[in-house]
């Protein structure tokens, strides 16, 4: 259904040993544990910064909703992922 | 999930044809309920018909009202800026829906024909009417906080789970139909069938139609209504009703 189209992964995000911002702000902020769900948060924070949302925190989290954290580091991503809506402006 | 053959659809036409004629063939559009169905066994088709890439996603509004095509991705329609003006009980609805994730892969089409959430009905382990008529229904007095209220029966309390189709049926929407004789339309009202003693017959549908489209006459109440909802999207059985506001606070 997706033939054709240009798909990106998590492995595709950094720049050889250059993290993506988020990475790099995912790291800083200690937003995560275990690690499980960290590809899926920082995929879904790339595609609603792609789509200019996350203006506010409840519209990042509710941007957010769809990924879930076991080990609870909600907050801590919260913080990451406002950190890097910010700094673009 | 037992092994299935995919093929995708040319025109809408060739596969209203063949899926109604073909049993054992379904649609596939966003494919987020059909692939959580496939996932848990609850939906064993032979063949998948991709119908997604058709042109049935069209967003159009006009001074009569509006027509979205039943392959609009939900997020499109909940971000189009004259849907929300026009109807914003439609717009919110869409956008309490699910996840964002979901929302841009997800079909209004697919949207109307979601499943229910019954737990019994998605759990192969259990009896169910609406999976195997007559089998029994362990909702009636089992594990049903998530069940209907209103309109069950003694076969059957599935409730209808999408938002959308909520906020339609508040503003007079219509669904238009592709079938073998051509294109017809119904209320969206008409769409979905109470389960009686028959709850296997979900919709209206005759086999191999194919929701084209979803038209919303435009109108003041229509431009005043809203949709309340519960804090978390998750527990859309105890939502609110969608309401459309009352001819007296119209001006």
């Amino acid at each position: 259904m997706n033939d054709g189209k240009s798909i990106t992964t998590i492995e595709g995000l950094a720049r050889g040993d250059a993290l993506h911002p988020l990475q790099q702000a995912f790291v800083e902020h200690d937003a995560l544990q275990c690690g499980y769900c960290t590809p899926g948060q920082i995929m879904s924070a790339v595609g609603l910064l792609f789509e200019g949302r996350g203006r506010t925190d409840a519209e990042i989290r509710e941007q957010m909703s769809g990924n879930l954290c076991r080990c609870g580091a909600y907050p801590n991503i919260l913080a990451a992922v406002r950190q890097v809506a910010e700094s673009r402006g | 999930m037992v092994p299935f053959s995919y093929t995708v659809a040319p025109t809408a036409g060739s596969a209203v044809a063949h899926v109604g004629a073909t049993p054992g063939a379904e649609y596939i559009a966003g494919g987020t309920d059909m692939l959580q169905l496939l996932q848990d066994g609850v939906r064993t088709p032979a063949e998948l018909v991709d119908i997604s890439e058709l042109p049935l996603a069209e967003i159009q509004v006009d001074a009569n009202g509006a027509r979205i095509g039943a392959l609009a991705r939900l997020s499109d329609v909940a971000d189009d800026r004259r849907i929300q003006e026009e109807f914003p009980a439609v717009a919110q609805a869409l956008a309490a829906s699910a996840s964002p994730q979901v929302r841009n892969m997800a079909t209004i089409g697919g949207n109307l024909l979601q499943r229910t959430r019954c737990l019994y009905f998605r759990d192969l382990a259990t009896p169910c009417n609406k999976r195997e008529p007559g089998s029994g229904c362990p909702a009636q007095d089992g594990l049903n906080r998530m069940n209907a209220i209103l309109g069950g029966s003694t076969h059957c309390i599935a409730a209808y789970p999408g938002d959308l189709a909520v906020a339609l049926v508040a503003l007079g929407a219509l669904v238009h139909v592709i079938g073998a004789a051509g294109e017809r339309a119904m209320a969206v009202e008409d769409l979905h069938q109470l389960p009686g003693d028959t709850p296997h017959i979900e919709t209206a549908l005759a086999p191999g139609e194919l929701i084209a489209a979803v038209s919303i006459p435009v109108s003041k109440r229509a431009r005043r209504s809203c949709s309340t909802a519960s804090p978390s999207p998750w527990w859309w059985p105890i939502r609110w009703r969608r309401l459309a506001t009352r001819p007296i606070w119209s001006r």
